[in-house]
């Protein structure tokens, strides 16, 4: 053997100076902050900006009461950093926190509580919730401990997915939800490990970015409510409150009660990567797990209260999240701190980028003004570690700021494009006055992402939040009579339809119009310029009963039911065959608005509009109809698209724009007809018989392709074959 | 830990047995000694009963010193929650796993492609 197998490898300053407690220590590394496994011990290393003295409190692993308490001495203070480096102790049975002495004379915002003991913020693993849902001990007082754990990870050689951005295709998903389904077949269902176990699902549907809702690690017995219907507990199951900014979700993990769910997280990313999907995380630094003045105690508030939140003068929570406290982002401590964060899930996780939720709040200023030029987002546009992530904002909070087109990007931002999902939702349902501004959102909303490039628009119809796509089409309202709040909570704006029945129906007439209604918004969302985004269940028709903020339930409700790929098979089909489409036309994936010129010199505009005549749209409101025809180079020379979307009643009779000479009109997709005639395998699809006159049916999407005719010679040769 | 080893034929079984948790902890260094040189060696874990997760990441170092010094090495004897465990971390497919003693050996001396593969 050519060296002995340490883990760490002895360094001159790997032995001991004094003893504190029993416990051999010298002072510590300040960097990195958090607990850092050193030769022959642990660093543990921590900030606060008024703290006076601060302990070091171990606890037995998964024991209630701690077995030792090590104050740091003086000489392990620089600044408002305490570091200091304990030998000796066996840190895979060991839990531990802070407890933290605040100045005598406090000033206002202080919430120094020495009767607590403190988990870490950088902390790389928790405990306490390391199974889902497994009962914690009744009133412990410190439930949510710090663990020690490895970094080491074999990558064999894996590098973020370097996918050009507008080449993705998002797929928003909830680790737990994906695969806890019985039907999902997996090894270990509802886990990290289970969702591996779906990839070969995920690249057969066509997909190449998986968005992670929530995995930072939070505690989902948060909430006290009880389903009023059955008296059932809810749970704190979507995530968007976190304890633990630094660790992965524990309970997400099959490997989480041996505290490998950092292995299992990596693993996760690994074998992703492998197949050629990115990971986004969707990460919450709006608001943390603490809540307003009579939330708990956990990290920030007993660590340095005034510094990461947002107080008013007389030291109340700001609550521009709408959950009780608002994180004081643009504080230089903070940004320093989720600065931080993010840089060590893209380097230690390779995780390709970060969907901020509430975004908006971190442009506020420490008084809660928007600024113009945000140090937190500024600093996270230039960060060399994040150039090639992602960074999508959900540019609105519950402060009522809503940046959708004018959130500060630094040319590195995306949005979630809710004024996309409004209008296609307006215009499914068959309002008046959409057709114009449809348009506007179907090349990429040039309007409010002319500098940035129609890669600004993360375009979506659904997501977690809001009505599933089977929903959109099924319900008129919200019934979310089980969140316990007497159906008062989740939006009342849903833009959707019920196609004539609230709720489930037998009806045919019904059934066929809601199916033909999804494949309509699937079919707009994919051939749309922008990142599309598909909420996870929708290719095959997934509801929630109406319910449009399941934040809180953890069953069939939510889960995804994989018996519905069988049952909505053809759902599925059409939506696969979308993704392929998208796929195979790179102008529908361009970085550049079109002009509506002859761009690619090919003999048409880039753009054309048209009604049922050929160039003579209809922008009046009364119209129901948007037709488009886009034209560009292709992978095989001229590439021409044309689309029709009726969101009238009625059929209407078009006819159709010339193509050049030697092209023909072949029909892709059609959801007026029945399967399989609906969608073409991309590449086969039929020529129209008739090439200049076509009936677009009721509530129906049209998309044709311009092909050449073959040359005599294919012809010949085909002939012989 | 306590650590046997016999000899099959050519190949070297090695035997480990016992709890690996934070207080017993595998003996990388021990069971690389063992382990031949541009030899062949198992090792057979049916008697450990509990393996922590540094013990599983000192599992993955021997066999990579292993491979690296030219021997060939393989795995028997692991139970179901040690498989799931290395299964759901992605270790397993690291490891060549054969499902008893005279398997294993079997595949060894000859020479599978699978048991010379480099992890």
């Amino acid at each position: 053997m050519s060296r002995p197998l340490h883990l760490v490898h002895d360094r001159i300053d790997s032995f001991p100076t004094d003893e504190v407690g029993g416990f051999r220590v010298r002072p510590g590394r300040p960097f990195p902050f958090g607990a850092t496994l050193v030769p022959g011990g642990v660093n543990f290393s921590l900030f606060s900006s008024a703290a006076e003295a601060v302990s070091l409190v171990l606890f037995p692993l998964g024991e209630r009461e701690p077995f030792a308490e090590l104050p740091f001495p003086e000489s392990c203070r620089i600044g408002g950093v305490w570091a200091m480096t304990v030998f000796g102790l066996d840190y895979e049975h060991v839990e531990y926190g802070y407890r933290v002495r605040g100045p005598a004379q406090s000033q206002i915002g202080d919430r120094f509580d020495p009767t607590r003991v403190l988990t870490d913020p950088h902390a790389r693993a928790l405990s306490g919730r390391n199974v889902w849902a497994a009962p914690p001990q009744p009133d412990d007082p410190f439930p949510h401990r710090a663990r020690l754990t490895f970094d080491d990870f074999d990558w064999e050689g894996d590098t973020p997915v370097r996918c050009a951005h507008g080449d993705l295709v998002i797929y928003e998903l909830h680790v737990r939800g994906y695969t806890r389904h019985p039907s999902s077949g997996v090894t270990h269902p509802g886990t990290y490990a289970g969702l591996v176990e779906k990839i070969p699902y995920l690249k057969d549907l066509g997909v190449n970015c998986v968005e992670l809702m929530p995995v930072f690690e939070f505690d989902e017995f948060d909430n006290d409510r009880v389903n009023p219907t059955n008296g059932d507990r809810l749970m704190n199951y979507w995530g968007y409150s976190t304890l633990g900014f630094f660790a992965p979700k524990s309970g997400y993990a099959a490997t989480g009660r041996y505290g490998m769910q950092r292995d299992e997280f990596k693993n996760l990313v690994k074998e992703l990567h492998r197949a050629g999907i990115a990971v986004v995380l969707d990460v919450v630094f709006n608001h943390t797990a603490e809540g307003n003045e009579n939330g708990p105690t956990i990290h920030f508030r007993g660590l340095d209260n005034r510094t990461y939140y947002m107080l008013t003068t007389d030291g109340q929570y700001y609550n521009f999240s709408g959950t009780g406290n608002t994180l004081n982002c643009n504080h230089p401590i903070v940004r320093d701190y989720i600065l931080s964060c993010l840089r060590f899930w893209a380097s230690e996780y390779h995780v390709d980028g970060f969907r901020f939720d509430l975004a908006t709040i971190l442009d506020r200023g420490q008084d809660g003004t928007p600024l113009e030029s945000p140090p937190l987002v500024e600093a996270l546009s230039y960060d060399p570690l994040l150039r090639d992530c992602i960074l999508i904002a959900e540019a609105w909070d519950a402060g009522g700021l809503y940046q959708v087109g004018s959130f500060p990007d630094y040319q590195r931002w995306s949005e979630w494009n809710g004024r996309y999902r409004d209008v296609l939702r307006r215009f499914l349902r068959g309002d008046p006055g959409t057709v114009g501004e449809l348009a506007t959102r179907y090349v990429g909303s040039p309007d409010l992402y002319r500098h940035r490039g129609p890669h600004a628009s993360i375009n979506f119809v659904t997501c977690h939040d809001g009505f599933t796509l089977a929903d959109l089409v099924a319900y008129n309202d919200k019934h979310n009579e089980e969140n316990g709040e007497d159906n008062r909570d989740g939006t009342d704006d849903n833009g959707s339809w019920n196609s004539g029945v609230e709720g489930p129906s037998d009806d045919p007439q019904v059934r066929t119009l809601r199916l033909r209604q999804m494949k309509n918004a699937m079919a707009l969302l994919l051939t749309s310029q922008g990142i599309p985004m598909i909420c996870a269940g929708d290719e095959v028709a997934r509801s929630q009963q109406g319910n449009n903020n399941a934040y809180c339930h953890d069953g069939p409700l939510t889960w995804f039911d994989w018996n519905l790929v069988g049952e909505n098979e053809e759902l599925f089909r059409f939506v696969r065959a979308c993704l392929a489409f998208r796929a195979e036309h790179p102008q529908l994936r361009s970085s550049e608005h079109p002009c509506g010129e002859n761009r690619d010199d090919i003999g048409l505009p880039d753009v054309s509009w048209h009604g049922a005549e050929p160039w003579k749209p209809d922008w009046s409101d009364a119209n129901r109809l948007l037709a488009v025809m886009r034209s560009g180079a292709g992978p095989d020379g001229p590439d021409h698209v044309y689309l029709a979307a009726n969101a009238h009643w009625e059929p209407q009779d078009l006819s159709l724009p010339e193509l050049p000479a030697e092209f023909r009109w072949h029909r892709f997709a059609d959801t007026s007809a029945a399967a399989p005639r609906d969608v073409s395998d991309p590449g086969a699809e039929p020529m129209l018989a008739d090439q200049h006159q076509i009936t677009i049916g009721p509530r129906s999407l049209l998309i044709l392709v311009g092909r050449p005719l073959p040359s005599p010679a294919h012809t010949a040769l085909r002939s012989i074959r | 830990m306590n650590v046997r080893t016999h000899t099959v034929d050519t190949v070297a079984v090695i035997s480990l047995s016992g709890e690996l948790d934070g207080r017993s902890t595998l003996d990388g260094d021990q069971v690389l000694g063992l382990i031949p040189r541009q030899g062949r060696a198992l090792l057979d874990f049916s008697d450990v009963t509990y393996m922590n997760s540094r013990s599983l990441r000192i599992m993955l170092l021997v066999y990579r010193h292993a491979q690296a010094s030219g021997s060939q090495v393989a795995l028997v004897g692991l139970s179901d929650r040690l498989r799931s465990i290395l299964q759901a971390v992605g270790f397993l497919r690291f490891f060549v796993v054969a499902d008893d003693i005279a398997t294993g050996v079997a595949d060894l001396l000859a020479g599978s492609p699978e048991a010379s593969a480099t992890a």
